[in-house]
């Protein structure tokens, strides 16, 4: 009897080529208008609603008043010398951040101008935000990278400077602005790095490690007709065949920013946990994040215990799926109601780990499947949740 | 450890609308008892109610199916005065083409499933 499962042809590939394709070759070109970009943000009715209602509460604090171009600070080139960091405001300076994220990947063109509040009875400037950077680039002075007569680029308010609606004077604006600047950032969903990365080398020929690996996933996705998304393009019932959302998990299963040489390996567990969902679900909307894990897993402790996978056991593990769950996102919904059940059962505190993802399968499919000739690898913590 | 089957139903009702429309909806859901389920409705509808067809199976694969078939017929699913889906598919889909769709997804997506013969 032939164990071999025969899917056919993916229907959905060409919407995956196509999402792809626009990925970082947009139809209209890559510049539009600031006017434009408003205009088609404010033409749906919810954000319109969103951003007239914080306008409605700003003109209130206004009360009449507006702001003018004085109201915004100056532009200047302020000697290092001249800077004095206001240590009451900022936090400390962190001399692994500003080897690893700054000076490592140093670029003058990338370095935020400095913000500080010019004091007149000292003729000083108290920056309250920008110390890494500012720290950073007294240290490539000292170090004798940067000439000496560079100046530091800032953003002045003069400390007697008073805008409308705002009773906040010289140092107390930039007590706040340090808190508004650091926790006012949306943050940025992974989607958007990854297409980054990937434009960095598809459109503008970058050689940086981190945007030729993510670039590899992006074939490895386009590969197994699979496209990026936002997580927000998912949500409802808005997920489509070969949407992934979890980029995180992926970037994480294919060892994306390690080594080269450790890349070029794990790769492969990422390539292979994408095939699989390609082969058995590819009409499933979307790739369920508890699935990349539960498989990246299993495919590098095969690789890392030299235990094949083989087509056979990937077909028993698809009829698993058939018997057991339903689809991948039913075996993620299983692990979650199970772990629970386990906890409550064993008088632990009930929390959601993922850990117990890839040895609930693997117990699942040696009770389950007549393993004799296909073996999976034993996983990390198996014993941890024995009798799940 | 011993899962419980769980139940599948579909369960075909001819309505008399507030404008005096007659139209046949599918309702369906998932049971552990499909007899007090069937009760329930008869309180609510005040006849004797049958289902029309029934599954059975493992509690994740009939959750599953529930599911699937709620995201895949979402757009048909009755929407109520204050915007909430529930569990009955609109007249607009024929009741032969969902028991297609569920007999297709048994056959292929959910085996572990079965349909039980409902007297």
């Amino acid at each position: 009897m032939t164990r071999t499962i025969d899917r056919g042809a993916n229907p959905f590939a060409p919407i995956a080529k196509q999402r792809n394709q626009a990925l970082t070759t947009p139809i209209n070109g890559v510049y539009e208008r600031l006017d434009d970009r408003v205009a088609t943000m404010m033409s749906d009715p919810s954000q319109a609603e969103l951003v007239n209602n914080a306008i409605t509460s700003l003109r209130e604090r206004l009360n009449g008043e507006t702001y003018a171009q004085e109201h915004f600070g100056y532009l200047a080139l302020v000697e290092a010398g001249d800077i004095d960091i206001n240590i009451d405001i900022q936090r400390d300076l962190l001399a692994g951040h500003i080897s690893k994220d700054i000076i490592t990947l140093f670029d003058p063109r990338i370095l935020q101008p400095v913000n500080v509040t010019y004091i007149k009875e000292t003729g000083r400037y108290s920056a309250w935000d920008g110390q890494q950077s500012s720290a950073t680039l007294k240290l490539l002075l000292l170090a004798g990278l940067v000439d000496p007569s560079v100046k530091i680029q800032c953003k002045v308010v003069d400390d007697d400077l008073v805008v409308p609606g705002s009773d906040l004077v010289g140092e107390a604006y930039g007590c706040s602005g340090f808190r508004l600047l650091n926790t006012s950032r949306e943050a940025i969903d992974p989607f958007w790095m990854h297409r980054s990365r990937v434009s960095g080398v598809r459109n503008y020929g970058s050689t940086l490690k981190e945007d030729k690996q993510a670039e590899e996933i992006q074939q490895i996705f386009e590969k197994n007709h699979m496209f990026p998304a936002k997580a927000s393009d998912a949500k409802g019932q808005q997920a489509k065949p070969g949407m992934v959302t979890y980029i995180s998990g992926c970037n994480n299963i294919a060892g994306h920013d390690t080594e080269q040489d450790t890349f070029d390996i794990t790769k492969h567990d990422l390539d292979r946990t994408l095939r699989w969902h390609d082969t058995y679900f590819s009409n499933e909307k979307g790739v369920d994040g508890g699935f990349i894990l539960t498989f990246g897993r299993l495919y590098a402790e095969a690789r890392e215990q030299g235990i094949e996978i083989t087509q056979d056991t990937e077909d028993d593990l698809y009829r698993l799926f058939q018997y057991k769950y339903g689809t991948p996102a039913g075996f993620h919904r299983d692990c979650k109601d199970r772990l629970k059940a386990f906890q409550i059962k064993n008088k632990l505190k009930t929390s959601w780990s993922d850990s117990c993802l890839t040895p609930i399968l693997v117990m699942d499919y040696l009770r389950w499947a007549d393993s004799e000739n296909h073996s999976l690898p034993e996983v990390n913590h198996m014993t941890t949740y024995a009798g799940i | 450890m011993q899962e419980s089957n769980y139940y599948f139903y579909l369960w075909r009702h001819r309505i008399v609308t507030d404008s005096d429309q007659i139209v046949n909806r599918t309702c369906l859901g998932i049971t552990s008892n499909p007899d007090n389920r069937t009760q329930g409705y008869e309180g609510h509808v005040g006849h004797v109610v049958k289902f029309a067809r029934l599954w059975t199976g493992p509690k994740r694969l009939i959750q599953e199916l529930e599911t699937k078939i709620k995201s895949d017929f979402y757009d048909y699913l009755f929407v109520g005065t204050r915007g909430f889906r529930y569990e009955w598919i609109t007249e607009e889909v024929e009741f032969e083409s969902i028991t297609k769709w569920v007999e297709w997804e048994v056959e292929n997506t959910f085996i572990g499933i079965t349909e039980k013969v409902i007297l």
